[in-house]
């Protein structure tokens, strides 16, 4: 299952026919800090992190990260989404509404031991500790998606996947819960794919940068390369 | 008012009422498990054999009562379609039987608001319990049956109501057999046919009385 090709580093070479669209991606990205996918919406950013994640099963090729094999249709190895430990924050948070706010937090925390210590930091991190007996139909979309990003990290993922995470929130909001994500990386030691259509985002939050378009990637590299070529008018179009 | 006390301290009445009391308990159970993994599957399942489960679990809403008894008896019986093939199970004229008439009666009912309240919404959640590490049966425990645990609740107040006034199925695999298989819906078809109008009305207040106790239990048990 492990193999020294390709450690700490995610590589990625898939293939997959979604109704008429075909995504057929291939990248390697660091293991570490924030890399974004960046396209227009229908570009396949989703579906990529959704076969990440083991949600969606590719029709062929590989997924590893630091070398160990999630994904090999050729040896038929698909590890199954609840062991594949990928924390995913999706783009309507999904919060259970029967559960309370310390209820959703501790639903995947692997550390029972000192699951109240561990609760306690995440949530005071993450600004929610006043939040934990309220139910998720209570929060503002700022507070539920902070409660998503904590959840998953209790889970303690070795590998966070981030589907469009500001999305639904206004500027304040957002403005909010950037300094949030921008700190995952390192103070959790876990790295994150965060899906994007905006500019300003990738801007703000990426370390690397891997842009979709079509179902393709059409480039891939950090984003000090990458975003001095993106035309902030016209985000996925190259400037001349 | 003398009748009436003889009434209800008569044995046989209270044989009838134990039955219907037994058999309403079995076909809950029977009810809360079937109905949440059947309404699960044809949630999920858009198959063949998914669209036969489901018109099978239906034929009792929308076939007569003593239609369905009929085919339950050509198949169940002792020459029927499944003692040719050498299946004998003794469900006829037996309180098995009066179990299993219950159980198909009142099972589309709990089945249907399941199959609906199961939309893309729980499976969005479903996804998200996966991802935080949770397998298919934890998934479904502790995300699928909470989420539905209302429209399962309203379903099994309504299958109760169904089973205990289930008279055509009952009478066709059950018989009918007094002292073995009269439930009181069907004792309170006996006593019309005695033209004991006053036993009929005491097995009515019966009947409702459970009713009522059952659907309050219920309610309260599924706003939990």
């Amino acid at each position: 299952m492990y193999n020294e090709k390709g450690a700490h580093k995610l590589n990625v070479n898939v293939q997959k026919r979604l109704g008429t669209t075909l995504i057929k991606v291939a990248f390697e990205v660091p293991e570490e800090g924030i890399t974004v996918l960046y396209g227009h919406s229908g570009a396949g950013k989703t579906s990529v992190i959704n076969m990440l994640s083991g949600l969606i099963t590719p029709d062929s090729g590989t997924i590893s990260l630091n070398g160990k094999v999630l994904f090999d249709s050729a040896t038929k190895i698909n590890i199954p989404t609840h062991k594949r430990r990928a924390g995913y924050i999706f783009q309507d948070k999904r919060l259970f509404p029967f559960m309370s706010v310390r209820k959703n937090l501790l639903f995947g925390c692997r550390n029972k031991k000192n699951d109240k210590m561990v609760l306690t930091n995440i949530a005071e991190l993450l600004g929610i500790a006043d939040l934990l007996d309220r139910k998720p139909d209570s929060l503002s979309g700022g507070e539920g998606q902070r409660v998503a990003i904590g959840r998953a990290l209790l889970s303690q993922p070795e590998y966070l996947l981030m589907d469009e995470p500001l999305s639904s929130l206004d500027q304040q909001r957002k403005n909010e819960l950037i300094p949030y994500i921008k700190q995952i990386p390192d103070k959790f030691n876990v790295p994150v794919i965060l899906v994007t259509h905006s500019y300003e985002e990738a801007a703000y939050l990426a370390d690397h940068i891997v842009l979709l378009d079509g179902g393709e990637v059409t480039c891939n590299g950090t984003s000090e390369q990458i975003l001095p070529q993106i035309s902030c008018q016209s985000p996925l179009s190259f400037a001349v | 008012m003398d009748r009436i006390l003889e009434l209800l301290s008569d044995k046989d009445l209270a044989f009838t009422i134990a039955l219907t009391a037994k058999t309403c308990c079995i076909a809950v159970a029977l009810h809360a498990i079937f109905g949440l993994l059947i309404g699960y599957y044809l949630a999920r399942k858009k198959s063949f054999c998914a669209a036969l489960i489901d018109l099978m679990v239906t034929l009792p809403l929308v076939f007569p009562p003593i239609g369905t008894g009929f085919i339950l008896l050509l198949m169940f019986g002792r020459n029927g379609v499944l003692g040719k093939l050498g299946i004998t199970p003794e469900i006829i004229f037996t309180e098995a039987g009066v179990v299993t008439a219950a159980f198909i009666a009142g099972l589309p009912l709990v089945v249907k608001p399941i199959q609906s309240a199961i939309e893309k919404e729980v499976f969005k959640l479903a996804e998200a319990a996966k991802t935080l590490g949770k397998n298919e049966v934890q998934v479904f425990f502790l995300i699928v049956v909470p989420a539905v645990k209302r429209s399962l609740g309203a379903g099994l107040i309504l299958a109760v109501g169904r089973s205990l006034g289930e008279v055509g199925i009952t009478l066709m695999v059950g018989g009918n057999i007094i002292g073995k298989t009269n439930t009181i819906s069907l004792e309170v078809y006996n006593s019309v046919m005695d033209a004991d109008f006053l036993r009929a009305g005491v097995l009515c207040l019966i009947l409702g009385s459970i009713s009522v106790c059952v659907f309050f239990a219920l309610r309260r048990l599924s706003a939990l």
